[in-house]
């Protein structure tokens, strides 16, 4: 093994913007966290903008799947638990009012777009 | 980020700029102090809100109910621990931990909100709680979207998500109990004529007191008590009348000029007041004690299955 098989993996997660979630995009192997970083934004970041980046050691990271009972089970049925297992709308119709979607909520309430900095 | 100057001025100057501040950001006392308080009761009103809907699940009239309920109330449970997690790294650097701020709801050191106190005698509140009192809670959360802590804009795009289910399941009820019989519709009236008051002090005062102008200035919200009722009053009158319910207010009525500002009859402020304040509400103390049955009975396991992953984390390290 060479010194550079020798170096860590780097998982690399990237944010967008201040209020979007950090994605998964890869990894990277390097000497030293620093070294990440850096590894990092010219591999996965050379053209987009990036608010922040993650890079976590390989080994910290667990993954669910190695643990069977931790993850659902795809097969149950759901639709209770989701908006999309109610059809309001025709009774909402019937009493001659319409239906509101929680996306309608959130328009009605936004800050006039002012704040559209990045 | 580190944009965030030492200094009071220039980190009110880069919020108002749109700027964005996040965990580890460098931020005045009182800034800290205000998102601990929101933030904290917000969580904990999460938790306590799920004992009012508890009561329902077992009496749910069909298997689907049931088990939408229980969905509901899991998440609730989950929306406290999401934005508890945000009140613990507030509250690090200040010496307070977890199990100091879920006590805290004990010992009466935090607030939960109103409607939380109030008890649910009927099927048809179980759904109006659903219908009326998540439809205020989202139009408060919406509106926190676009706070200026970041960690807690984030969480609410989560929560706000999960409040979309919470929605068409209390309207779900609702329009069920408007479809049927007079029994039903009577049942459904009378739990709307006892939320309608408690989601007009929902809101808060007319007039906010300091410390919520300062969290307008900070961004932390974005909007007045007051514009946040109107937008509720706007938005579920007309619902609510289009179901051939009534709203027993007679003030209730809405100016036809522009801003087509809504008048409505003042809440009885010293009364709910005092039920936030001091736990004096119809069922304060009864879910008190099955909040401190939780956190107080519970403890042995929680630190139980602390310790028995400690020894295997041991016993792995020394293999
Ligand atoms: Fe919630
Ligand atoms: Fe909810």
């Amino acid at each position: 093994m060479s010194l550079v098989d020798d170096a860590p993996i780097y998982e690399v997660f990237g944010q967008r913007d201040a209020l979007s979630f950090a994605t998964y995009v890869g990894s990277v192997r390097a000497a030293s966290l620093e070294l990440a970083l850096l590894l990092a934004r010219e591999t996965y970041f050379r053209r987009e903008k990036i608010f922040d980046m993650w890079v976590v050691p390989k080994e910290s990271v667990t993954h669910a799947r190695a643990f069977d009972a931790t993850l659902l089970m795809g097969s149950m049925d759901k639709e209770y638990r989701l908006p999309s297992g109610y059809d309001n709308a025709p009774i909402w119709k019937q009493f001659k009012a319409q239906a509101q979607t929680i996306e309608e909520v959130a328009l009605d309430v936004a800050p006039p777009a002012r704040s559209s900095s990045s | 980020m580190d944009l965030m100057h030492h200094s009071k001025e220039e980190f009110i100057e880069q919020i108002a700029a749109g700027n964005k501040v996040d965990t580890g950001d460098w931020m005045p006392d009182d800034y800290r102090q205000l998102l601990i308080k929101q933030i904290h009761m917000h969580a904990i009103s999460e938790i306590m809100g799920a004992y009012p809907e508890k009561e329902w699940v077992k009496y749910a009239p069909t298997i689907q109910r049931k088990l939408a309920l229980n969905a509901k109330i899991q998440d609730e449970i989950g929306h406290g621990h999401m934005l508890l997690r945000l009140a613990e790294d507030l509250s690090a650097p200040l010496g307070r931990g977890r199990e100091d701020l879920l006590h805290d709801v004990l010992d009466g050191r935090v607030k939960f909100h109103n409607v939380f106190h109030m008890s649910a005698p009927s099927w048809a509140d179980a759904g109006v709680i659903g219908f009326l009192v998540d439809g205020g809670a989202i139009i408060t959360q919406a509106m926190l979207l676009a706070s200026s802590y970041a960690p807690y804009a984030r969480m609410l795009k989560r929560i706000v998500a999960e409040e979309s289910f919470h929605m068409q399941f209390g309207e779900s009820v609702v329009l069920a109990l408007a479809s049927g019989t007079e029994v039903q519709r009577e049942m459904l009236q009378q739990a709307i004529n006892r939320w309608w008051p408690a989601m007009m002090f929902f809101f808060g005062p007319r007039e906010m007191g300091p410390q919520s102008q300062r969290m307008l200035e900070y961004r932390i919200r974005t909007m007045t008590n007051e514009e946040l009722r109107q937008k509720f009053i706007a938005r579920y009158v007309p619902r609510i009348h289009a179901l051939g319910m009534t709203l027993s207010d007679h003030e209730l009525y809405q100016d036809p000029d522009p801003p087509h500002f809504w008048h409505y009859t003042d809440p009885d402020w010293d009364w709910f007041n005092d039920m936030v304040h001091h736990n004096t509400g119809p069922m304060s103390q009864a879910r008190l004690a099955l909040r401190r049955g939780a956190q107080e009975g519970l403890a042995w396991a929680r630190h139980a299955a602390l310790q028995a992953h400690a020894t295997i984390d041991v016993r792995a390290a020394t293999l």
